[in-house]
């Protein structure tokens, strides 16, 4: 079917392999990030807070390589993990 | 209700396919050198003979310990001690020289005197670190790539889920008499469901150990970029001054670690023992003791306390123990680390590992088997494929079996182009393991039996070398309360069996090719 990861040519297949495990590890490091610094805004101790991300974080991690190896829109979801990860970072920058 | 569609399953399959052929033989390393390191403290004690002591429970001292170190470990900044435990008879002995070396030392516990031992890595200093980074240490590249390992097998694991339709009838199907390739698929499965859940914990518990190195931004940026105040909050890390210049005596170490484990014991409920030693800028007005539980016998959680001492006037500076999530959190790497006294289990854990062993190389087989008719002749890429999965499987067994052959075999003071004993041992295991990649890619399929023979041979070789070096062999070593030689030489003998068992079934095969008509995982 089209868009399926089979049917791809290298450089989509490249792009699902970045997209998942860079975009998604930068995904990731920005979740604990903005986690350590939002948790303890509802009382949560930040180590507590930076502990809990890191065991959380690899919930997220694995399901963002599954999808990017998964979808028919690897640039469309692709960029969507960037704008996350783009958009906790900038969470975890201001708050 | 959503349903896995025939696509979604197409690239699960996908996934699992190729991230399995571009990282199996790293998962392979990995599981394999971390499944011997489950009894890392009993080979040490099979490759360093001076460490066999019958362990028993005697206090030491050391403030006595202190007294009678060498001059210069005295004046080092970084004094450690391990504290002797049933597994670790020896006391465990480090200090950072005045040349910023470390020097690693292990000291008998009934004189406290320095183990005049055979210089060898053995399970702790070789295949316990093989497995975290394969000691590749540059730029911590070799952690990287065990890191991503460990994520792609979490990923395999989840795609492998999605593959198979008949996941739990898959589990009860296992034809060893079928063609080759539909043997290996079902014992892929088998192996894969049987522990399935100790696979999810291993990488997952792996990657949480080294959170520190592989999210840092993450961690620091949490504590406006201070990593030390993160290390300090989350594991009890203490920030010591530097040393003051002016002399000052230590109080007693001794009873700054009964204070110490008196706070903890009376915080848990249950008796806490001290597991570290650790005193920094001895001598110095800027002395500092400090105290971990860092493996406790009686628990799965990991470095649960910490206590930091003055070193002169003996008060306590910092009394830190992990805060609730901390805990969980230290419980999944304790479950990863598996000190704790428990034997069954660890046996367990060991079989686990052996099945993880299992279910990626029948995994990378059953790449193998199913492209063996259209690609075994023609691709170059099929023959890369097989070569790396017969030296990545039998050929990283029997270079185990070579660096423990030489470890019995080269002499005491082994030196060769300014490599010693130590570093000769570990030439010994790449150059076997090189050995064996050439030797599939020239001899292909029939270099799985030999090798098979091969490990056999290393495995009794090792067994008679230990009887014939030592004053142990596997009975005398039982008898003698040796218990982790005698186990260790068990085990290399049915090892030995095993491949030897292997060997004379590949050896007879005639039918290589099965092909039945479908296969769920195609």
């Amino acid at each position: 079917m089209a868009g399926a990861i089979q049917h791809d040519g290298a450089a989509r297949i490249v792009w699902r392999l970045l997209a998942g495990f860079g975009g998604g590890y930068a995904l990731v490091s920005a979740f604990v990030a903005a986690s350590g610094k939002l948790l303890p805004l509802i009382g949560m101790a930040r180590g507590d807070a930076v502990s809990l991300a890191l065991m959380l974080a690899l919930l997220v991690y694995v399901p963002i390589c599954l999808l990017m190896f998964a979808t028919r829109h690897p640039v469309r979801d692709g960029l969507a993990v960037l704008a996350v990860a783009t958009a906790l970072v900038l969470l975890a920058r201001i708050v | 209700m959503a349903r896995i569609t025939p696509d979604f399953r197409h690239a699960m399959h996908w996934a699992h396919t190729w991230l399995g052929v571009v990282l199996g033989i790293v998962m392979f390393a990995v599981f394999w050198m971390g499944t011997l390191t489950i009894f890392a403290p009993e080979i040490d004690q099979w490759m360093i003979p001076e460490t066999r002591i019958v362990h028993d429970e005697r206090d030491v001292s050391y403030d006595h310990l202190l007294a009678q170190i060498p001059p210069e470990a005295r004046a080092s900044d970084y004094i450690n001690f391990v504290v002797p435990s049933e597994r670790h008879p020896a006391i465990g002995f480090f200090y950072q020289g005045a040349d910023d070396t470390f020097h690693d030392n292990a000291l008998d516990p009934a004189t406290g005197q320095p183990l005049e031992q055979t210089d060898s890595l053995a399970g702790s200093g070789f295949f316990y670190p093989f497995h975290l980074s394969l000691m590749i240490e540059w730029q911590n590249l070799g952690y990287w790539i065990v890191g991503l390992a460990a994520l792609a097998m979490l990923i395999l694991l989840v795609s492998g889920l999605f593959i198979h339709r008949k996941i739990i009838a898959e589990f009860f199907v296992f034809r060893p008499h079928r063609k080759a390739r539909r043997a290996t698929l079902d014992l892929h499965n088998l192996s894969s469901l049987i522990g399935l859940p100790f696979y999810f914990l291993m990488p997952f518990s792996g990657l949480l150990i080294f959170a520190f190195l592989y999210l840092p931004w993450g961690i620091s940026e949490a504590f406006d970029g201070d990593m030390d105040a993160a290390y300090a909050e989350m594991t009890g890390d203490y920030a010591v001054p530097a040393r003051s210049g002016r002399t000052a005596p230590l109080a007693s170490v001794d009873a700054m670690k009964r204070k110490a484990e008196a706070l903890w014991s009376a915080e848990e409920g249950v008796p806490v023992k001290t597991n570290l030693v650790r005193v920094l800028n001895h001598g110095d007005a800027n002395a500092v003791v400090y105290f971990r539980n860092t493996f406790p016998d009686d628990r799965v959680v990991l470095s649960e306390y910490v206590a930091v001492f003055d070193g002169p006037s003996g008060r306590l500076i910092r009394n830190f123990s992990l805060p609730p999530i901390g805990e969980a959190s230290a419980w999944i790497q304790g479950a990863h680390f598996m000190q704790f006294g428990h034997w069954p289990l660890r046996w367990l854990y060991f079989l686990g590992g052996l099945g993880g062993c299992v279910m990626i190389a029948t995994g990378m087989l059953f790449w193998l088997r199913s492209r063996e008719s259209r690609l075994a002749n023609a691709s170059l890429g099929y023959r890369v494929v097989e070569a790396l999965t017969i030296g990545g499987v039998s050929g990283i067994i029997l270079a185990t079996g070579a660096f423990l052959i030489a470890n019995r075999l080269l002499p005491a003071d082994a030196t060769m182009v300014g490599t010693g004993r130590a570093g000769l041992e570990i030439r010994v295991f790449w150059l076997v393991w090189l050995g064996t990649y050439l030797h599939a890619a020239i001899l292909r399929e029939r270099a799985w039996g030999q090798q098979c023979w091969a490990i056999a041979a290393a495995g009794v070789t090792a067994v008679m070398l230990n009887a014939a070096t030592t004053s142990n062999n596997f009975l005398t070593a039982s008898w003698s309360g040796h218990r982790a030689v005698a186990i260790m030489d068990i085990v290399l003998l049915a090892g030995a069996g095993l491949a030897a068992c292997t060997a004379m079934r590949l050896t007879a095969r005639t039918d290589p090719l099965g092909a039945p008509a479908a296969l769920p995982a195609e």
